[in-house]
């Protein structure tokens, strides 16, 4: 690429690390991810069994994502809380660049496309999270990027994806996907004919290959069946609700790509990609970003197109004076460098139950804990087990419809205490089961605006 | 006549009489009857609550006057089974203008049969005995008029003014038929069409029409905010594709993008006939589809006809032409059939609603002991009609006439939230009907509030001790 068509890429990428780095570190996930890489760190062995509850205790798992940990852990032990917010900008921008590149594969101008990805890099603010999925939201666009190369006849891009694949197994369970999207790209090479097939066909099974080499892997049925069915009481596994900011950028897309499908039509591979993406998005809100990604390259391409059919006498865009390249490319690195500073040097805790902490640790038995604030107290008091946290594949479904059963004061509530023996109880003072504690005579330990602790009497 | 017209209306009666078989248990049907009656009996307008302890006196409306006029006036004069028959014909008269709104697009059965299918299927979702009914059945014939004025024969259009007319008083869901309609005046404005003139001069009148409510302008207003609020009602969450309608739909959207990606542009557009026209349809109505479930079937409707005229142009298939059937044959075939539909209907309608998701053996205690019950929101209905004398807190009803904090107040209540002893001695609660995994319900047996009622699983009557 030549220095001058760096330029979109490179300021696509300062400004979404402008953006990147100012967001509070608030993920609730966060904190057993780190936790979990320290473990593995400090053992030198891969975490497979649980260490952190009380309820699945010894019992083997597997979240698929034990290298993204071990990232995770090294990068907070060198550069803390700041260092963390820095590394999701970089990710961030990482991410935003491979975008810019892949939304001119199409052809589209520039304009076109520096219109299509601002969305969708505002988009995707929603899917910045201090976690492992975030390489998934980097490598999803790079995968995708390096296989449009390849339609195109780079054959050095078809060699780099099945080593990607298997970094991307390691780091994190949405692999599945840059494996599906090698498919799709196989499927239609195999349309194009045996010359073109071949090699997709060969990169398809180097990577399938590959992504097997995990020591800890999750698996394609996993993945698949958690799509096909998702655990709907996590918000982020809620369908997608157009009716908020993040829903309204998605539906805008689809409108866009089902608007100009119909205008200007397509090739066999948008739908091979698009299709299955969209699919995906609509099953569940984490998965909007890929198809607000992948419709990236077609909306910008068409949309310009279809700007040409319309006034197709309008005044040509002129490219950008060099000066004003230098000048906008320093504008957007000086953002970057300005957020940076600002970066928040501690996580956001406010949703989360500081004022237990203290509390906690002289405290015993079994605690009965918030699902989302799970993670948290792994973190911050490891010495207290959890009962459920949000890793909730070792806890699914036994463990978790006994938790639900309890926080919600269902009939059997008082049979899930007994069971676990329950001897605190760290919750929202709204829920159901905190209040019938309080006044079933439980003693308040510490009491806060949104955590209550209580203790049997 | 046609030979896809004939089609259609073996499809609606087929659909038709399906539809008889099931038993009346829409939990919103029940105040909407009492509604109705009360309306017949004091020969005015219900404009002020007079069912619950919450809102007792305010004034309100839900938009659906004659719908429920029409809902009671069809109860009193044959019971159940008529009501079973209004939901046959209203559901019949749907799918004979689904089925023609495809086979407009593509007259080969086998190719339109799918679309159809899944439109019809994706349309149960407002199956239940309640004015939405109408806007059921009105949505898409007042699409297939549009579509025959745009790309047939004019003459039907200013039917268009009477039907809207009377749907504004019907049902709150006329704002998609208009929604229908300026999308077509925008298009026929934009394709330079000849009829555009009489497009807008129908448009206007037909949206003047919908004025003439009791109540006025504010009605579309309504209608118009409800499309753009999140609810808290099962029925008004996003589309969930792990649903059976969810998926359906989710099958009819990725068709149409498939057809529209693949397709030859210039094939498609002679199928379609006016893309554009489609872009402006598909669009808002999947928005809309994917805001709110219950919208999918609207939705439905729209994509059917794309995906069954598209479809079949991924595989080059020529575009079919409808043959024509004697009108006097295809009359000799239909009677018969309609009339064979009619009687096994007024057989297999069940003579009773199905009450297994209600409260009915609460009833007798509930009219022997003094309120104020608290009472589960989907049961509110089924009491105004059963229980009368037992105003409620909540009912189906909903934001028409329960404002955030009445909602606010029964869900602190029956969730056991901070606060819940405060609406319960506020209201002056004596009663309490909830099904028995709610945390107000355990809690208050723990508390030591008597059974007074119960079906176990199913529901729980509690009095304050």
């Amino acid at each position: 690429m030549k220095p001058a068509g760096l330029l979109f890429p490179l300021c696509a990428a300062a400004g979404a690390f402008a953006i990147a780095a100012t967001v509070p570190l608030v993920d609730p996930d966060m904190y057993w991810h780190l936790a979990s890489g320290q473990w593995m760190l400090d053992h030198h062995e891969i975490l497979r069994s649980d260490v952190f509850s009380s309820t699945v205790a010894g019992q083997p798992y597997s979240v698929g994502e034990w290298l993204g940990e071990l990232v995770f852990a090294v990068v907070f032990n060198v550069g803390g809380w700041a260092g963390l917010a820095i590394f999701r900008a970089l990710l961030a921008a990482a991410a935003a660049f491979a975008l810019a590149g892949l939304s001119r594969r199409r052809g589209a101008p520039l304009i076109a496309a520096l219109l299509v990805v601002a969305w969708a890099v505002v988009f995707s603010k929603t899917r910045w999270i201090d976690r492992p999925a975030i390489f998934t939201l980097v490598l999803f666009p790079v995968v995708l990027d390096l296989l449009y190369a390849a339609r195109a006849g780079s054959r050095r891009a078809l060699i780099l994806i099945p080593p990607l694949i298997l970094v991307w197994a390691n780091l994190h369970g949405g692999y599945a996907i840059g494996l599906a999207l090698v498919l799709a790209f196989t499927v239609e090479a195999a349309a194009r004919g045996r010359s073109e097939f071949v090699p997709f066909a060969s990169a398809l099974v180097a990577s399938v290959g590959f992504s097997f080499i995990d020591p800890e892997t999750f698996g394609v049925a996993g993945a698949a069946a958690h799509a096909i069915a998702p655990p709907r009481f996590i918000s982020e596994e809620a369908p997608p609700d157009i009716l908020e900011p993040a829903g309204l950028i998605f539906g805008g897309f689809v409108l866009a790509t089902l608007g100009l499908a119909m205008f200007c039509g397509g090739i066999l591979l948008d739908a091979v990609v698009l299709i299955p993406l969209l699919w995906l998005a609509l099953s569940a809100q984490r998965h909007l970003a890929f198809f607000v990604f992948a419709a990236t390259p077609y909306v910008a391409a068409e949309g310009s197109r279809l700007y040409l059919r319309l006034r197709p006498h309008g005044t040509p865009m002129r490219p950008v004076p060099r000066r004003l390249s230098i000048a906008i490319g320093m504008l957007f690195a000086a953002a970057a460098v300005a957020s940076a500073i600002g970066r928040p040097s501690t996580p956001d805790e406010q949703s989360y139950p500081r004022g237990a902490i203290a509390a906690l640790r002289t405290g015993s038995g079994t605690l009965l804990n918030e699902y989302d604030w799970g993670g948290f107290l792994i973190y911050h008091v490891p010495e207290r087990k959890v009962f459920v946290d949000g890793r909730l594949f070792p806890f699914y479904p036994a463990v978790l419809r006994d938790y639900r059963d309890a926080v919600e004061l269902q009939p059997d509530w008082k049979d899930v205490l007994v069971k676990y023996d329950v001897r605190e109880a760290l919750l929202t003072p709204a829920k159901p089961l905190a209040v019938a504690l309080r006044e079933d005579g439980w003693r308040v330990r510490a009491e806060g605006q949104n955590f209550v602790l209580l203790a049997k009497p | 006549m046609r030979a896809t017209t004939v089609l259609a209306a073996v499809l609606a009666a087929l659909v038709g009489t399906l539809a008889s078989t099931f038993a009346a248990n829409d939990p919103d049907l029940f105040w909407h009857l009492a509604s109705g009656a009360w309306m017949l009996d004091h020969g005015r307008l219900l404009d002020r609550d007079i069912y619950s302890t919450t809102m007792a006196g305010a004034p309100y409306s839900v938009g659906q006057w004659l719908g429920e006029v029409v809902f009671a006036s069809v109860y009193r004069g044959g019971g159940w089974v008529a009501l079973d028959l209004l939901r046959a014909a209203l559901v019949g008269i749907a799918t004979f203008f689904m089925a023609r709104v495809v086979l407009r697009f593509q007259p080969q059965p086998a190719w339109a049969f799918l679309p159809i299918v899944a439109a019809v299927l994706i349309s149960k979702f407002l199956w239940g005995d309640r004015p939405q009914l109408f806007s059921l059945a009105l949505f898409p014939a007042v699409f297939d008029v549009l579509l025959g004025a745009r790309f047939g024969s004019p003459r039907r259009l200013w039917t268009l003014v009477p039907i809207m007319l009377v749907w504004a008083n019907l049902h709150g869901a006329f704002v998609a038929g208009l929604a229908l309609i300026v999308v077509f005046v925008v298009e026929v404005w934009i394709a330079r069409s000849s009829r555009r003139r009489l497009f807008t001069l129908v448009g206007a009148a037909a949206a003047a029409a919908c004025v003439i409510t009791p109540s006025g302008l504010s009605a579309v207003s309504f209608a118009a905010s409800y499309a753009r609020s999140a609810s808290a009602v099962v029925e008004e969450h996003p589309a969930d594709i792990t649903s059976p309608a969810g998926l359906l739909f989710a099958v009819l959207l990725l068709g149409t993008l498939l057809a529209a990606l693949v397709a030859d542009p210039e094939m498609l557009s002679v199928r379609l006939r006016s893309p554009i026209l489609w872009i402006g349809l598909a669009g808002p109505f999947t928005v809309l589809g994917l805001a709110h479930q219950r919208l999918l079937p609207y939705a439905a409707m729209i994509l059917a006809p794309v995906v069954a005229g598209a479809v079949p142009t991924l595989m080059r298939r020529a575009a079919a032409t409808a043959p024509t059937v004697p009108r006097l044959a295809a009359v000799l075939a239909l009677v018969p059939l309609f009339a064979v539909a009619a009687v096994v209907s007024v057989v297999a309608a069940p003579r009773a609603p199905d009450l297994s998701a209600y409260p009915a053996g609460a009833t007798t205690a509930l009219r022997q002991l003094a309120g104020p019950v608290l009472n589960e929101y989907d049961w509110g209905g089924y009491l105004i009609f059963s229980v009368p004398e037992q105003p409620t807190f909540v009912d189906g009803r909903g934001a028409a006439l329960f404002p955030p904090d009445v909602i606010g107040e029964f869900e602190t209540a029956v969730g056991l939230r901070v606060g819940y002893h405060s609406v319960l001695d506020a209201r002056g609660i004596r009663l309490v009907l909830l099904r028995p995994s709610r945390a107000l319900a355990v809690a208050l047996r723990e508390d030591g509030w008597p059974v007074v009622a119960e079906q176990v699983g199913s529901w729980v009557l509690l009095q304050r001790p």
